[in-house]
């Protein structure tokens, strides 16, 4: 189930909400919204909820464990992480290393048979999630969860299971204790949750036909429509993924859990080292934490200092999904972080230069993420670099004259104007009254959307 | 110590129950390729009118795009005034729902369009068939939709 589903919007959440404010005290509303929580990913995984169920349960057990034996914490830390990583290795990274093996010797007469495994929804991220537990629990930050329901709720708290952001346990370790439900609150989440709506429905889903069906004519695109539909998925996922995070963090909010923000206008940015402080800030802290920070980070010499921004980018680049293009995606931005760690952020460029080289950076690194193959997206970075099939043709001119509106909406929507002009509204009453229409609306005319439209992916799905 | 090994042996073996259950499951046959579902649909088709579709027509017709998806055969109509269909979509299973959606948006929307002047094409869309296989969900219109279906099933192996 989606967020961005009538069944969730008309059916699930309110039947959720009700349920939750319903039930008496802390332990029955875990144990409510645990259960709902497991219904949510029933709906579209039966089976692998086993999966999921297994991941929480042996994490839980590792947890124990530790807790109870002091000696052997590290042992048993070394186990949990091994079996984690062999669940998202096996599920998520199989068939892509079969193939490659295959590819690559093929010729020499070797062939790895794989079957065609599904992903299971969500386990990059509640894999991730587990990890994080299990280390800063060996890491003595907070002491063991020895309550099977809050654990089993950390992980699979459904606001965040499929597409998260990757909560940390330590940030929400008392709110699964003690939590406060205000309706201040509650009605903070809820337009959240409608902000977050509109991201998807409105911006991300309509820009998203024009992305489509301009990476579809990869092979005879003029330089401007490649520039257009480079442009025009470069808003769809960001609104896509900054859409879901959004709703995520008011569901929370919505049910008395604040998790922090997972966007923060990324396409302002002026410089790449920037964007991803701003992109996927909990991915991005994860990394840091669990996998740089490890390896040295920045406190070791200049060629081990390369090593781990490189290593942290191909595995960023893996996480996001088992292809080449992925992998080729996450070296690039280890170059481009590489160089403006040693050069460009050294030259103190202009912060208007910064902005617009970022900006094309971050373009043709998408143009590279959204291949199909990589040898479409290197038919897209032609078609934009001249060698398309002219500069100008009757296909960018359609398209400009069709989605030149919601790609203005779009760019407005990127920046922090709505946010700073909600700021002064909420200062008066009328101002809130005119607000409260503006959201009545806009979540009107998504419910809308979604019952007339059948387009409505979600792209970090798959991740 | 004793303990802590006996606790992760059992953790072990219940890791290996819950894969085999996964893994072993009847499943459809999951390396079925577009040349194999093109050779059936040929093998079939014989009072039949449809004609390959492409990317641009399936979003166009069912709102979906065939990126988001494993395997994807699609084949529509050869007219306008003809109802006859096939789509055959092997997805993640978290997509099944909404491909499933599509399918009966697209049978329904057809059915407005029909409805009152195509009595043919009207008897058609209501006999329409859709049907899932594990990861594999199919759409049916056709004159036979039973014949079309035995040979989904022999080519899924299910």
């Amino acid at each position: 189930m989606i967020f961005s589903s009538l069944t969730f919007l008309l059916i699930f959440l309110p039947i959720t909400l009700l349920l939750y404010y319903l039930v008496p005290g802390i332990r029955l509303k875990n144990a409510a919204l645990l259960l709902c929580s497991l219904i949510f990913y029933a709906w579209g995984e039966p089976l692998y909820i086993l999966l999921m169920l297994y991941s929480i349960f042996m994490n839980y057990v590792c947890g124990l464990l530790m807790d109870k034996h002091k000696k052997m914490r590290r042992q048993v830390l070394i186990f949990g992480i091994i079996i984690n990583l062999f669940l998202l290795g096996f599920f998520k990274y199989a068939g892509f290393l079969s193939e490659s093996v295959s590819g690559l010797f093929g010729s020499f007469g070797v062939a790895v048979p794989a079957r065609n495994i599904a992903l299971p929804i969500g386990i990059s991220f509640y894999t991730f999630q587990a990890l994080s537990y299990l280390i800063d629990l060996y890491r003595g930050k907070f002491p063991v969860q020895k309550s099977f329901v809050r654990f089993a709720l950390y992980i699979t708290m459904f606001p965040q299971l499929i597409a998260g952001p990757i909560v940390r346990y330590e940030s929400i370790a008392k709110e699964l204790e003690k939590r406060t439900i205000s309706p201040a609150k509650f009605g903070q989440g809820a337009l959240l949750l409608i902000e977050g709506l509109a991201m998807k429905v409105l911006l991300a889903n309509q820009i998203g036909t024009m992305a489509d069906e301009l990476r579809a004519m990869s092979t005879s695109l003029s330089t401007v429509s490649a520039w257009l539909g480079a442009l025009a998925y470069f808003f769809q996922i960001y609104f896509d993924f900054a859409g879901y995070s959004t709703m995520a963090i008011g569901l929370g909010l919505m049910l008395g859990f604040t998790f922090t923000k997972n966007f923060d206008h990324p396409y302002m940015s002026t410089s790449v080292t920037e964007f991803w402080r701003r992109w996927h800030i909990s991915l991005g802290t994860w990394f840091r934490e669990y996998v740089y920070i490890p390896l040295g980070g920045n406190r070791v010499g200049t060629l081990k200092h390369i090593r781990n921004i490189l290593v942290v980018w191909i595995l960023t680049g893996l996480w996001h999904g088992a292809a080449w293009n992925f992998v080729l995606w996450g070296l690039y931005y280890g170059i481009l972080l590489l160089l403006e760690k040693f050069v460009l952020l050294r030259l103190r460029l202009p912060k208007v230069i910064g902005w617009i080289y970022t900006t094309i950076l971050v373009l043709v690194g998408w143009v590279i993420f959204s291949g199909e193959t990589l040898i479409q997206s290197m038919a897209i970075l032609s078609a934009m670099f001249g060698n398309g099939t002219g500069f100008f043709d009757k296909t960018a001119l359609y398209y400009l004259s069709t989605g030149g509106i919601i790609l203005f909406l779009c760019a407005i929507s990127s920046t922090p104007i709505l946010g700073k002009l909600r700021g002064k509204l909420l200062r008066t009453t009328a101002g809130r009254t005119l607000l409260t229409l503006v959201y009545v609306g806009l979540l009107a005319l998504a419910i809308m959307f979604l019952a007339v439209q059948n387009y409505n992916p979600f792209l970090y799905f798959r991740f | 110590m004793k303990k802590v090994f006996a606790v992760e042996l059992f953790l072990i073996l219940l890791l290996v129950g819950v894969m085999t259950v996964l893994l072993y499951q009847k499943n459809a046959r999951p390396d079925v390729t577009e040349a194999d579902v093109k050779e059936m649909v040929t093998s079939v088709a014989v009072d039949t009118a449809i004609t390959p579709g492409g990317p641009l027509r399936l979003r166009r017709s069912f709102g979906l795009n065939s990126a988001d998806h494993d395997l994807v055969v699609y084949y529509m109509p050869t007219d306008s005034l003809n109802v006859d269909e096939f789509l055959l979509i092997r997805t993640d299973e978290g997509q099944i729902s909404d491909v499933l959606a599509a399918m009966e948006a697209r049978i329904e929307s057809q059915l407005n369009a029909f409805e009152n002047y195509g009595d043919h094409q009207t008897e058609l869309l209501k006999k329409a068939e859709i049907h899932q296989f594990g990861n594999y969900i199919c759409l049916i219109i056709a004159e036979h939709p039973e014949v079309w279906l035995d040979a989904v099933k022999t080519l899924l192996e299910v």
